[in-house]
């Protein structure tokens, strides 16, 4: 048993430390900072004017506590007394609570289901049998290398930061499940590879919502959608987004042929 | 047999978790840097520096070794886990359940919804659990 060294001058002595211990790592060591005082700051400086009307914008305002929180350095509870005390209007504060109870449901939903973590809740509803999925995430989309340029971008990202925006999030795992017909599990596990607050549940879940193994619906998007909410963020130029290019009706026949249109 | 000691997951990297209250009167704290296990998650290199420099900040002993061969050598009276659904730490903790007295211990509570009730969809959860979720620690003073 090998007690191994806590204190290090700078960060990079620490990189190097890491990449020693655990050579077998892939990627650059990113810019989050760990850390209880780290996250405490962040903390502490947490403002949430603004948060409510740009949050589903890619330039919008997010508190970036989710890695904090996902390691358990702060507890949601923290989180939520911290918001409650900024101020005593609740409007400004209301929806970010939500987004921690989201996180507390999936938890919950966690415990009560543990094998459906990374099994189906529900059958597919998208006309499709699970048995209709890849199993292997392709070397495209890992590398952020598919005909789609505002997923290549997120991928980017993903890969480098280890953050999503989440409606980017929402993207990646539609396009993976629904664009490239590929089990949600491939995806997931994938990104928590990368995910500086890769969370099981939150994770997991949230893919079986895209897949609609955990919703009435498969969720899917376009490039219109894309457009009004990461415009300036991707490069959202029609000619290299081909694939995710018309409405939702079309995109929904295309994807889902056998899919009752009823349902 | 020795008083009990905490074990730290990647799940639980906090000084102020419940697990470290009086009454378990644990007398070490420690994390194990399991490579089979972090290769099993094939956690990139960000993630990796990210967990190191949280332990770093932490009062925690950090042993390079496998989880469940580090746990099974401490002649303990009961080893202390934060408790987390994680799929891969579960699996840890129930082997070690087999050889070893565990205890895993809750996170403050965060919603009145309990957890084992059926979830169901969010909005489900969301009608009871909005009632207190905007009260400090989730509590009124009824409560």
């Amino acid at each position: 048993m090998k007690s191994l060294k806590n204190k290090f001058s700078n960060r990079q002595e620490l990189i190097d430390y890491v990449k020693e211990l655990s050579p077998w790592s892939a990627g650059s060591p990113g810019n989050y900072i760990g850390g209880i005082e780290t996250a405490k700051s962040i903390l502490e400086s947490l403002n949430l004017v603004g948060y409510k009307n740009t949050r589903n914008f890619g330039n919008g305002k997010v508190t970036r506590l989710s890695p904090y929180i996902s390691h358990g350095i702060l507890s949601l509870n923290t989180v939520r007394n911290r918001a409650l005390s900024e101020t005593e209007d609740l409007s400004s504060v209301k929806h970010f609570i939500q987004e921690l109870s989201w996180r507390d449901f999936w938890q919950k939903v966690a415990y009560e289901r543990p094998k459906n973590l990374w099994e189906d809740l529900e059958p597919y509803k998208t006309g499709f049998a699970a048995d209709d999925y890849s199993e292997e995430l392709p070397q495209d989309i890992r590398k952020g290398e598919t005909d789609v340029l505002c997923i290549n971008q997120f991928i980017h990202g993903l890969i480098k930061e280890g953050y999503l925006h989440n409606h980017a999030r929402m993207y990646i795992a539609s396009y993976v499940v629904h664009f490239r017909r590929i089990k949600w599990q491939a995806g997931a596990q994938w990104f928590l590879e990368h995910l500086m607050d890769g969370d099981e549940a939150s994770n997991n879940f949230s893919w079986q919502w895209v897949a609609s193994t955990f919703s009435n619906k498969p969720y899917i998007f376009n490039l219109a959608n894309i457009t009004h909410y990461f415009d300036g963020t991707v490069n959202t130029d029609p000619s290299k987004n081909k694939t995710i290019d018309d409405t939702y009706e079309k995109l929904s026949q295309k994807l889902f042929p056998q899919k009752d249109p009823n349902l | 047999m020795k008083k009990p000691i905490i074990w730290l997951h990647e799940k639980a990297l906090s000084n102020d978790h419940p697990v470290f209250k009086d009454p378990y009167q644990s007398t070490r704290t420690i994390y194990i840097w399991d490579n089979g296990y972090l290769k099993k998650r094939n956690y990139s290199l960000k993630k990796l520096v990210f967990l190191y420099e949280t332990l770093c900040s932490l009062p925690v002993e950090i042993i390079e070794g496998d989880t469940l061969e580090v746990l099974k050598s401490f002649e303990v009276e009961l080893i202390l886990i934060p408790q987390t659904p994680d799929s891969y730490i579960k699996a840890i903790v129930q082997q070690l359940s087999l050889s070893k007295a565990t205890l895993e211990v809750p996170e403050t509570t965060f919603s009145s919804v309990a957890t084992g009730k059926k979830m169901g969809r969010f909005f489900k959860y969301w009608k009871v659990a909005k009632k207190k979720a905007f009260l400090k620690n989730g509590i009124s003073l009824k409560d």
